[in-house]
């Protein structure tokens, strides 16, 4: 039998679970021998029952406290060891080092994150974390060191923010950002405490009765360049990650402001939308400008032109109604469509070149592609046959399961493929205008030689046209890449709006535009998360301003450069 | 072999190839332009009725899908079958062998109603006040012949709701904050009198609840009896019936009849049930309306910087470097304008104007919330580069020796510019203009910040004074697609109303669009050279 403690610890109301469940005090203390802790129900007028808690005989506690829920305990010891005990048995469930005698512990805001203050003045916080289906302790933020021995913790009701002091000084630093806000010369030992708005800070010293009070002026604690940009541990996460998660549904959650998943989303669905747009508007722009009858030509340019006026968000509808639904059900048939495309031209191909060339030149030449439109429909007759087959014999019946079992991927309804579909229809009418404006500017003595040395109209384009004309069509480029990085409409409607990062075409993301769009109408005004999103606006901003720019110089330089010829 | 590799360095095949993505390109258009087409006219044209036996019983609807056989999956078709009230879902899966042979029942009816969606089924009987009238094709006819009047009151009714109560709300609530005011002088000889008013319109507004109330039992007063094609009873008010269509019975005409009335009802009505039925007249008034507020700004700004730009600043860099800004301004992410407008305009200018005028109402914001002004405002922004840009065009266009047969003849240079440059240069203006408003017509994102909502409960344009409310919020047709079609609860059975609206919307945008196309190539074909 205990005869009782010499030292409290540390001690927690524990909430009763479930209903009429009465809350308990578990208490830690210390004695000469070690440890002892009791739980008392709150309601029951019963003395403490002390139970003793053995550690190795080679540990020194020195500091200790309770988790959230009183299920665990931690330790600190004289040695530096940081333990996480189960009380009821007295078994060690992990340990972490320290590496300096442990003197105080406490909690920043959630009670999830272990502050730990070492007698030479480290500072770090732990978490009780899962890695590998196991609970670990796990050191995840260490801050600058303290003048002294830590003397006390107090964290803020606010935010992440924490009060820490010591004899010679007390600072208050912020747990995400591992940012020290303020730091202060004291005089001797004391107790220091921080306002619940996390304002004000008040110090006593214990020698001489004087009592200082600071106030602190940190309007956004909880943001820094390095968590908006790089990797930050966050709470209850096993490493560093970049993760966007700006609120969550308790007072104590831990804001996720990385925009790099945003960032990286954006250029994700920008890099999709050009791989669709650019082969299909730069050729279809050679070819327009090139080689197509001047009667096609007066046809093609305004179907481009109705095409760049089609509203965004008539767009992004059809790609997330009924383009994601579709292409969930044909992803096979599309991968299929081009090959089927190529081997039936490649099958006709022969059948055309035995055709009198006469009757060639006259139906031929300029009319390709009213030639090709039923070879397309065609070919997507055949896809619709050989999608099913295909889907059939190589990937066992479903393509879903076959993606998931050979290449590990998941497939998302809304996902890039769909975006780089649809964004690459905004973006096609605008590389495409630009580039056939430069590609018909091109000055016809050029063309003229060329032909006249014995190219053929292909050779021409492609070696005298196309390069004469490449500035004009970077900057069409430019152009396009400004429109897809900026789309809004589109990717909040077909993305599914997920901040992962991952280049696999079979999920989603969520790109800056879209965040702001989802985002600011319910932020706070002025609050950090509003702030926030200003930046990414002013993010877009310079992105494009920087894509526009150089497509205007550029322009400019090819203006000059045709006037010169 | 040889032929071959010469072949290819001919690059005929090339040719060919460049040729297919091109035409692959002008399909992908054709083929959406036409869905849209497709689908968003298809839509109100009275469907058959179809009744199928299955294992589970007798299915009655329209048939809206059919999936052909894919790997371990059967085929299915899809009904709608209605009656969310009684089944909870509109729409059923079935697979398609185990249904029998389709028939086309002349009594199954589909009738629109105010909610739940539409009612399938067959009428039984015809109450009056809870006496049956009817029965059996007697009670059809009887409710068809009534159903005019009933709708007629229900529309008196609806009109007088949104008139004359809201008005007198809306006077109620000044008087309040009127009063509020005075409270705080202490005036009693003015609260007196407000308090006078106060009850007077609190008379009026009783002698309206009670003629409403009277309309309201009228149309309560007739009641169908209902049933469903697997036996379940129902009671319908036909005050809350807004069409019955006995679609297997009608022939083209009157099919084209309900066909042209519900086209009406989309174009001219105000939503129901959340958006996914009724029509979307506030949705078309808000976009004209803030597309005209737009016009109005935007015209003087570019036209303004256009002849500045080109009439009166000496060509140097500065002049160089607002032409690349003017340009870069073109290229600016729309939500970006979006963000600029609610930092700036929502809660900067709007913010201000409220602690300077309406500091009374507040914390309720007047202008420090979104509305139209700033919508329009932040469009004007957004579309402003089109303006400078076409105006330019059009200044350029115009003939040297007109400019200098006005300047010979002693005009100044602004007499000049005011009667000879601008008037010939209208028609690119115009072409400017257009070509914003098609623009910012189907621009969502900004909008989606500054002050467009799912559903606004009163226009900013209507009878009380100052008759324009540029401080409402309102509806917009690009939003109300992302709305129904993505925020909506039911977006299974809301598709065809986002299919719709997507049609209007583009039908405005490509007109507008081809309309000023077609002017600035007139322009063009009369200046010639080219546009780089």
């Amino acid at each position: 039998m205990a005869k009782g403690p010499d030292e409290i610890l540390h001690f927690r109301i524990i909430e009763g679970g479930g209903l009429g469940g009465a809350s308990s005090l578990r208490v830690i203390a210390r004695t000469r021998e070690g440890l002892e802790w009791s739980e008392t129900q709150l309601d029951a007028a019963t003395a403490p029952v002390w139970k003793p808690l053995s550690l190795a005989p080679s540990l020194h506690a020195s500091a200790a406290a309770w988790s959230s829920d009183g299920r665990d305990l931690f330790v600190g010891t004289q040695e530096g060891r940081l333990l996480d005990l189960d009380p009821e048995t007295g078994t060690i469930l992990s340990s972490s080092e320290f590496e300096e005698p442990i003197q105080s512990l406490g909690f920043a805001l959630g009670q999830s994150s272990l502050l730990v203050g070492g007698a030479k003045g480290k500072l770090g916080a732990f978490q009780r974390v899962r890695v590998k289906e196991v609970f670990q302790l796990q050191a995840f933020h260490t801050f600058p060191r303290l003048d002294g021995a830590v003397l006390g913790f107090q964290a803020s009701q606010r935010d992440k923010r924490f009060l820490v002091w010591s004899d010679r000084e007390a600072v208050v630093d912020h747990l995400t950002t591992e940012r020290r806000m303020f730091s202060t010369h004291l005089e001797g030992p004391g107790i220091a405490a921080l306002a619940p708005r996390g304002d004000l800070i008040l110090h006593a010293n214990e020698a001489t009765g004087a009592l200082h009070l600071w106030s602190l002026d940190a309007p956004h604690p909880e943001v820094s360049f390095g968590l908006l940009w790089g990797k930050t541990h966050y709470e209850g996460y096993e490493k560093p990650e970049y993760v966007w998660q700006s609120t969550g549904g308790t007072d104590d959650f831990e804001p996720k402001f990385s925009l790099v998943p945003l960032l990286f989303g954006t250029l994700k669905g920008t890099l999709y939308a050009m791989l669709f747009a650019f082969p299909l508007a730069v050729l279809g722009a050679l070819y327009t400008s090139q080689f197509a009858t001047p009667r096609l030509k007066n046809t093609i340019k305004p179907t481009i032109e109705i095409m760049a006026a089609l509203p965004s968000v008539v767009l992004g509808f059809l790609a997330g109604l009924v383009m994601a639904p579709l292409l969930e059900k044909l992803a096979v048939e599309v991968f299929v469509y081009p090959f089927m495309v190529l081997i039936l031209a490649m099958v006709i191909a022969p059948f055309w070149g035995r055709l009198p060339l006469p009757f060639r030149n006259a139906f031929g030449s300029g009319r390709e592609v009213l030639w090709m439109v039923p070879v397309l429909l065609v070919s997507v007759w055949l896809t619709s046959l050989a999608g099913p087959w295909l889907e059939r014999v190589a990937m066992g019946g479903s393509y879903r399961t076959w993606l998931q079992t050979a290449l590990g991927v998941n497939y998302d309804q809304r996902n890039s493929l769909v975006v780089g579909f649809a964004m690459g229809f905004a973006v096609i009418p605008i590389i495409f205008t630009i580039s056939e404006d430069a590609l018909s500017s091109v000055p016809k003595s050029l063309t003229s030689a060329s032909l006249a040395c014995g190219a053929s109209p292909w050779q021409t384009a492609w070696r005298v046209v196309l390069p004469t004309a490449s500035p004009g069509i970077f900057s069409a480029t430019m152009v396009g890449l400004g429109r897809a990085i900026g789309e809004t409409m589109i990717v909040l409607m077909a993305t599914g709006n997920t901040p992962i990062m991952d280049w696999s075409p079979f999920n989603g993301m969520r790109t800056l535009s879209a965040n702001i769009a989802v985002e600011i109408p319910e932020a706070p005004l002025h609050g950090t998360l509003y702030r926030v999103l200003f930046l990414a606006a002013f993010l877009l901003f310079i992105l494009t301003f920087i894509l526009n720019t150089v497509a205007e110089l550029v322009r400019q330089r090819l203006r000059r450069r045709y006037e010169s010829i | 072999m040889r032929r071959m590799t010469e072949r290819l360095r001919q690059g005929g095949v090339f040719v060919w190839f460049s040729g297919t993505l091109l035409a692959f390109c002008l399909a992908m258009i054709l083929c959406l332009v036409g869905f849209i087409v497709a689908k968003g006219m298809g839509f109100f044209w009275p469907t058959e009725l179809v009744q199928v036996q299955t294992p589970e019983g007798p299915v009655l609807g329209e048939i809206t899908g059919r999936e052909p056989v894919r790997g371990e999956e059967t085929a299915k078709t899809q009904f709608r079958v209605g009656n969310r009230d009684i089944y909870g879902q509109d729409f059923r899966w079935l697979p398609t062998a185990s249904l029998s042979a389709p028939e086309y029942p002349k009594d199954a009816l589909l009738i629109e109603r105010l909610e739940y969606g539409p009612f399938i089924g067959r009428i039984v009987s015809l109450s009056h006040e809870g006496n049956q009238v009817a029965t059996g094709p007697a009670a059809m006819s009887g409710a068809l012949d009534r159903l005019p009047e009933i709708n007629r009151v229900r529309r008196h009714i609806q009109s007088v709701e949104k008139g004359q109560v809201g008005d007198l709300n809306r006077r109620i609530e000044r008087i309040r904050l009127s009063r509020r005011k005075l409270e705080t002088r202490g005036d009693a000889a003015a609260l007196q009198a407000l308090d006078d008013k106060t009850a007077q319109l609190q008379v009026t507004y009783d002698q309206l609840q009670t003629s409403l109330e009277q309309s309201r039992t009228e149309a309560k007063a007739w009641t169908l009896g209902l049933q469903t094609v697997d036996g379940q009873a129902k009671e319908l008010p036909l005050g809350s019936v807004v069409r019955i269509v006995p679609a297997n019975a009608m022939g083209l005409l009157d099919k084209l009849g309900v066909y042209l009335s519900r086209l009406w009802e989309f174009v001219a009505d105000d939503p129901r049930e959340s958006n996914t039925e009724g029509g979307i007249f506030p949705a078309i008034f808000g976009t004209v309306m803030m597309v005209l507020v737009m016009s109005v700004l935007v015209v003087p700004l570019g036209v303004i910087t256009a002849l500045y730009l080109r009439e009166y600043a000496r060509q140097g860099w500065l002049v160089r470097a607002v032409r690349v800004a003017v340009n870069n301004l073109a290229g600016v992410p729309s939500i970006v304008f979006g963000v600029f407008g609610l930092g700036f305009f929502v809660y900067g200018v709007g913010g201000g104007i409220d602690q300077l005028f309406f500091a009374d109402s507040l914390p309720t914001p007047t202008y420090g919330t979104g509305g139209i002004l700033w919508a329009s405002l932040t469009l004007a922004l957004l579309t402003v580069p089109v303006v400078v840009v076409a105006t330019e065009e059009a200044l350029g266009a115009v003939a040297r020796s007109q400019r200098e047969a006005s300047l010979a003849m002693g005009a100044t240079k602004w007499q000049t510019l005011w009667n000879v440059v601008i008037p010939s240069s209208t028609p690119g203006i115009l072409t400017g203009l257009i070509l914003a408003i098609a623009r910012g017509a189907g621009e969502v994102a900004p909008l989606m910040l500054t002050g467009v909502v799912k559903l606004a409960p009163s226009m900013p344009l209507d009878g009380t004074f100052p008759f324009i409310h540029l401080d409402r919020k309102f509806m917009h047709l690009g939003f109300h697609i992302y709305d129904v079609g993505f925020q909506s609860p039911n977006s299974e059975a809301a598709k065809p109303m986002v299919f719709m609206t997507a049609f209007l919307l583009l039908l405005v945008v490509v007109i507008l669009n081809l309309f000023a196309l077609n002017l600035r190539r007139k322009l063009r074909a009369r200046l010639g050279g080219s546009t780089l």
